[in-house]
């Protein structure tokens, strides 16, 4: 018989995870109309992106899957309004770089964009830093495997530039990271599953 | 290492998540803990001991014994 004292999430647990789903949806939705830009007439694209990312987010707030990462509330609408700032910071630089600026305007304006990046790093650092010991080692395993695997993708890069393929975008490299982050995690998580 | 955790939560008739809250962790790490996957740190066990009022080494069990 199912161990009955092993129950679910409590309501108040329930009604975090789901305005957690939302929020991570929404941001969600934000990056998915930027992709759909052009295939979809506006703004049917935004509505797609937002409401695909908002039932994402619903579902996943919803029935989160086992062992998720859950930051406290508070931790986690930081993050979120962090995550925002960088978006619309990175959307901004671009709609900047089509303007017809001089190249210290442009050089200027991609320092700028590159603050809320720094707060979202920092508000992601110390929601780890919220997070209980198992969760905090599971972060930390998460980012060394993400750290070796990117050293990795990076010497592939130099030693494919030293045959003559051109050198990709260094943007490119934060995706990289951040997939392997993300891979890192699971593999690690579903190790304490 | 082993432990009697699951016995000792379920002696007091407490679910998983109100001793995750007793001992301010997540839900998810007392199920490890429990399971056997995830030995806790010193602070922690002690923790523990002192929250089911016993000795560490009475919740605590090391594998060959």
């Amino acid at each position: 018989m199912k161990d009955n004292l092993e129950q679910n999430a409590s309501r108040e647990e329930k009604r975090r995870n789901i305005l957690s789903g939302l929020g991570i949806g929404a941001a969600l939705g934000v990056v998915l109309w930027s992709s759909l830009e052009g295939l979809l007439p506006f703004p049917l694209d935004l509505l797609v992106g937002m409401g695909t990312g908002l039932l994402i987010g619903y579902r996943l707030g919803k029935q989160p899957p086992p062992m998720l990462m859950r930051y406290p509330p508070g931790v986690m609408q930081r993050i979120l309004i962090a995550l925002a700032a960088f978006v619309l910071g990175l959307f901004g630089y671009l709609y900047l770089l089509e303007l017809d600026l001089t190249n210290m305007q442009k050089q200027l304006s991609s320092l700028f964009a590159i603050l809320p990046a720094i707060v979202f790093v920092f508000m992601l650092g110390s929601a780890i830093g919220q997070l209980d010991e198992m969760q905090r080692r599971i972060q930390t395993e998460g980012i060394a495997i993400a750290f070796a695997g990117t050293a990795i993708v990076v010497g592939i890069f130099a030693l494919l530039g030293m045959a003559g393929v051109p050198a990709p975008n260094w943007g490119l490299l934060l995706v990289i990271m951040t997939f392997m982050w993300g891979v890192g995690k699971l593999w690690t998580m579903w190790r304490y599953k | 290492m082993k432990n009697r955790l699951k016995v000792l939560r379920a002696e007091r008739d407490w679910s998983q998540a109100k001793l995750a809250e007793l001992l301010d962790v997540s839900r998810q790490t007392v199920n490890a803990i429990e399971t056997g996957k995830y030995d806790p740190s010193l602070p922690l066990a002690f923790k523990i001991a002192v929250l089911f009022e016993m000795k560490i080494e009475d919740v605590f069990i090391p594998e060959n014994e």
